[in-house]
């Protein structure tokens, strides 16, 4: 049920909400905020304007007799007045900064939508990277465009090594996120909490938590890890391979950052550069708002998930040895 | 004097430079708003409206217009014209016959000075001393002769106004840090003079891409230079492509020939359909694997 628009106030109208873009490597957030904002604009503008009534004045005197005119508005004119929508006139905010290695899923909010980002937020939505890195060397930036400062050996890395590293790197976090609840890890609360209610969430804001990892790829030198995480950042998943490359007695670097999925947005949601169009953003935006109302409110550390990937992450949780996590990417 | 200008735009209150007032009752304004004249850019730039306001119409531009119709600028382009170049009001009619008939003394022909002038609106602004003298540094530096000085001016009359700080910046990339020998340079300027009006960042990105990783020469960047002025993500992401599917041959002496120009031409359906023999959904789920 598709409907056409060709009015720009009836546009803007449905420019309300949150909406979900592929983020380019190698591009600031606030870049992407105004080249969306840009494309926005120039689109508004191409749709028919809001009709400016002419000035209507009564010339003459009494004695001659009163007339009636119809003047041009020169006052609202669009070339005395610039372009009917102007970047400065559009609000758009990101949920989530992501570096400007980092590629990938990426909520931005527009106009009333950005009470929205802020929900999303504050929801801590469980993100889903790809990272993939390289065994070999170390670079001083820990990503693969830095200088090279150390070179190892990567022959005697297999991949039940990478497994055992990463379930270990798993089960440290998995300690601090029951700390970050404040219950003993030997009562019943703490049982009940991790096997039947879901996952445990910090409340506030944390030092990264990671929930899930797995290796997807493994070609030496290169590797893919598929990491789950709540308060990560760009430079934390690059230091946590660089950390694996050391736990297996070699060097690690980062060679690509990918976000797939924050929350309920995926790859298949998010808007590549050549969509972000006016028309485009509007439909995303439909799309999203049943994701965004069924994101339950972040209670304390108890909130649940939806069941296939509660399923999914307690399984990688209770099992140590490789298995297909099944996630969708 | 304080101009404030009341907007309603969105039921939200804008201040912005024109007085209101002022607008709707004078006639040069109301005038230079017939014409096309863009007058929120002139508010935007430094001491436009200065000199602008004080002026007549009647009295002040229509010489300027007329001299301006006369070149053979059409009655449609001189909004668009005016809105970039509104300093043309503080030359003197004097000055800016002096500048036309220079051109016609140097042999450009009579649609060659109405497109150099059309382009290049603020070619005018510049006297005859400085033209010659840039017209020459480019002779000089680039060894061009007599007809192709005119061919270049004619094809990209902004580059002879460029910043010319900019452009030896960009000459020395070009001939020391991408390595093109002097014959080659020459050819790139007069087919694509715009590479000099790119940022020298960019053009070296670009070029490092097309040349180490494509695996372009400087003999077929010099064929196509259309490589050196495509944004860079548009070559990653088909060069990507066309090498995940094994199809990145830019060798014409090989089969599965792709021209350097038809891989940043085109939309992506095209593209796809033509070049990578493949859909549009593959190529954007490879966007989302980058």
């Amino acid at each position: 049920m598709a409907k056409l628009i060709n009015y720009a106030p009836e546009a803007w109208n449905h420019l309300h909400g949150v909406f979900c873009v592929y983020k380019p490597v190698d591009m600031s957030v606030r870049f992407m905020r105004n080249v969306i904002v840009g494309n926005l604009c120039r689109d508004l503008n191409e749709l028919q304007p809001r009709h400016v009534p002419p000035i209507v004045a009564i010339e003459g005197s009494i004695s001659e007799g009163l007339v009636v005119k119809e003047k041009e508005n020169f006052a609202a004119h669009e070339l005395v007045l610039g372009p009917h929508y102007q970047p400065k006139d559009l609000r758009v905010s990101w949920a989530q900064y992501l570096h400007k290695d980092v590629s990938g899923v990426c909520i931005m909010g527009v106009n009333r939508g950005c009470k929205g980002t802020h929900l999303v937020r504050e929801s801590r939505l469980i993100r889903t990277y790809m990272v993939s890195g390289k065994f070999g060397y170390a670079t001083d930036n820990l990503f693969h465009t830095g200088k090279v400062v150390e070179k190892s050996r990567f022959a005697h890395v297999t991949k039940g090594k990478i497994v055992r590293a990463l379930m270990s790197i798993q089960a440290a976090h998995q300690r601090a996120s029951m700390e970050f609840l404040g219950l003993d890890i030997h009562s019943q609360e703490a049982y009940e909490a991790l096997s039947c209610t879901g996952l445990v969430r910090p409340e506030e804001n944390s030092s990264p938590i990671l929930y899930a990892l797995s290796v997807k790829e493994f070609n030496p030198p290169d590797f893919t890890l598929e990491v789950s995480s709540i308060n990560e950042t760009g430079d934390y998943l690059k230091e946590l391979i660089h950390s694996l490359g050391i736990k297996l007695k070699t060097n690690a670097v980062c060679t690509q950052l990918r976000c797939v999925r924050y929350g309920p947005w995926t790859l298949g949601h998010a808007l590549l550069r050549k969509h972000w169009s006016l028309e485009h953003i509007v439909n995303n935006i439909g799309q999203s708002y049943p994701l965004l109302n069924n994101i339950t409110p972040k209670s304390p550390s108890l909130a649940s998930l939806e069941e296939n990937e509660i399923m999914c992450l307690i399984s990688t949780r209770c099992h140590y040895a490789y298995r297909g996590t099944g996630n969708d990417s | 004097m304080q101009f404030i200008r009341v907007i309603l735009l969105n039921q939200r209150h804008i201040f912005t430079h024109w007085y209101f007032p002022s607008l709707t009752r004078s006639a040069t304004l109301q005038q230079l708003v017939k014409l096309g004249v863009d007058l929120s850019t002139w508010d935007a730039r430094k001491n436009v409206n200065s000199f602008i306001l004080p002026l007549d119409f009647e009295r002040d531009m229509k010489k300027y217009i007329v001299f301006l119709h006369d070149l053979g600028i059409s009655a449609d382009d001189l909004g668009r014209w005016l809105t970039v170049n509104p300093y043309i009001f503080q030359q003197s009619i004097d000055d800016l016959e002096a500048r036309t008939n220079y051109l016609e003394f140097m042999k450009f022909s009579e649609e060659d000075i109405v497109r150099i002038i059309s382009k290049n609106p603020y070619w005018l602004l510049f006297s005859t001393v400085r033209i010659d003298k840039r017209l020459g540094i480019f002779q000089q530096s680039f060894e061009l002769t007599d007809n192709e000085v005119r061919y270049l001016a004619t094809k990209q009359p902004r580059l002879i106004t460029y910043k010319y700080s900019s452009i030896k910046m960009t000459t020395f990339s070009v001939v020391e840090e991408m390595g093109f020998e002097k014959s080659e340079v020459k050819s790139l300027l007069l087919a694509k003079p715009r590479i000099w009006m790119a940022g020298r960042d960019a053009l070296m990105r670009r070029f490092d891409f097309a040349h180490n990783h494509m695996g372009l020469s400087h003999q077929q960047i010099v064929q196509f230079p259309h490589v050196l002025l495509t944004r860079d993500f548009r070559m990653r992401q088909r060069h990507g492509f066309l090498k995940l599917l094994g199809r990145d041959q830019y060798d014409p002496s090989k089969p599965n020939y792709v021209s350097p120009l038809a891989l940043v031409s085109g939309t992506d359906a095209e593209f796809c359909l033509s070049l990578a023999k493949s859909s549009v959904q593959a190529f954007n789920d490879f966007l989302k694997t980058l």
